[in-house]
């Protein structure tokens, strides 16, 4: 895909927000801020990451602060909480302060491929979808390093879940998501 | 059509299975067919709930078994890991 396919397709207003809860991922966050900036910066697409740091006891935040530094204000927002309140909560916190009319939510610890946002942004603008949802279980999606057990117990969960529900959604519980941030302002309050 | 909830949808498809079997097995549907099948009409909610067991475990076990391990995209991370520290450290990041 080019970047500039995409850029004409782009609202010049659309800006998306990626939010990014974080508990002790000093480490890995500095990785997957430089992994979104060098894919989406000449992209054409206006972003912000919104980090939410649950008080992490390992300095998460200071790094955080630093990569603010690094990169600016602009493009790397901080909403850190005071205490570890759950990945549920940080969502809609993040939600209601970010400034994008679009949120991308992903996992910090590099489990999600910031690559693939342009893909993401390109699927929901070709049919107006209200979300867009990346999957292990179908495609290219996939895993690396599970073991049996635990590919067993996914696999299963992932059937089971499948046959009561039949939401049409090969992953329920995975966190790539790309949703508008209007049309859940609703369910979050 | 009202929108059934999930639970409904399960509930009434059980109800209706259930209706039609015990009306055979409850002999208010009387037939020499279903006099000589007796014992596969009793025992059918068994034997569906064992053969879709054993198609629930083919299928999670195939798919175990398949289930992508992306080894490249792994590879591909570490290179970016790599660089993604050489450049961070080149622009003042402490860790």
């Amino acid at each position: 895909m080019t970047g500039s396919s995409l850029d004409s397709e782009i609202t010049r207003s659309d800006k998306y927000s990626i939010l990014l809860p974080t508990y002790n991922e000093r480490e890995n966050l500095p990785i997957i801020i430089w992994l979104i900036i060098n894919y989406l910066d000449g992209s054409g697409i206006d972003y912000e990451v919104v980090i939410i740091d649950d008080g992490s006891p390992d300095g998460t935040l200071d790094v955080a602060k630093q990569l603010q530094k690094i990169y600016g204000s602009y493009r790397i927002v901080l909403r850190p909480r005071e205490k570890k309140l759950g990945l549920g909560t940080a969502y809609i916190h993040g939600i209601k302060h970010a400034t994008g009319n679009y949120i991308i939510i992903m996992d910090a610890d590099l489990s999600h491929h910031p690559k693939f946002i342009p893909q993401f942004i390109e699927k929901q603008k070709s049919k107006d979808y209200d979300i867009v949802t990346g999957t292990r279980y179908v495609g290219g999606g996939g895993v690396y390093g599970w073991d049996f057990k635990r590919k067993l117990i996914s696999r299963g969960a992932n059937f089971i879940t499948q046959l009561l529900l039949r939401p049409g959604v090969s992953d329920l519980t995975g966190s790539f998501r790309l949703i508008i941030q209007e049309r859940c302002t609703t369910e979050v309050g | 059509m009202i929108k059934m909830t999930k639970l409904l949808e399960w509930i009434s498809v059980a109800s209706a299975f259930f209706a039609v079997w015990f009306s055979l097995v409850g002999g208010y549907i009387k037939h020499p067919v279903i006099e000589e099948n007796m014992n596969f009409i009793l025992f059918s909610p068994i034997f569906i709930v064992t053969l879709f067991g054993l198609y629930a475990v083919t299928v999670v076990l195939y798919r175990v078994f398949t289930f992508n391990n992306c080894e490249p995209a792994f590879l591909e991370l570490q290179k970016q890991i790599q660089e993604a520290n050489k450049d961070l450290l080149a622009k003042g990041l402490k860790l």
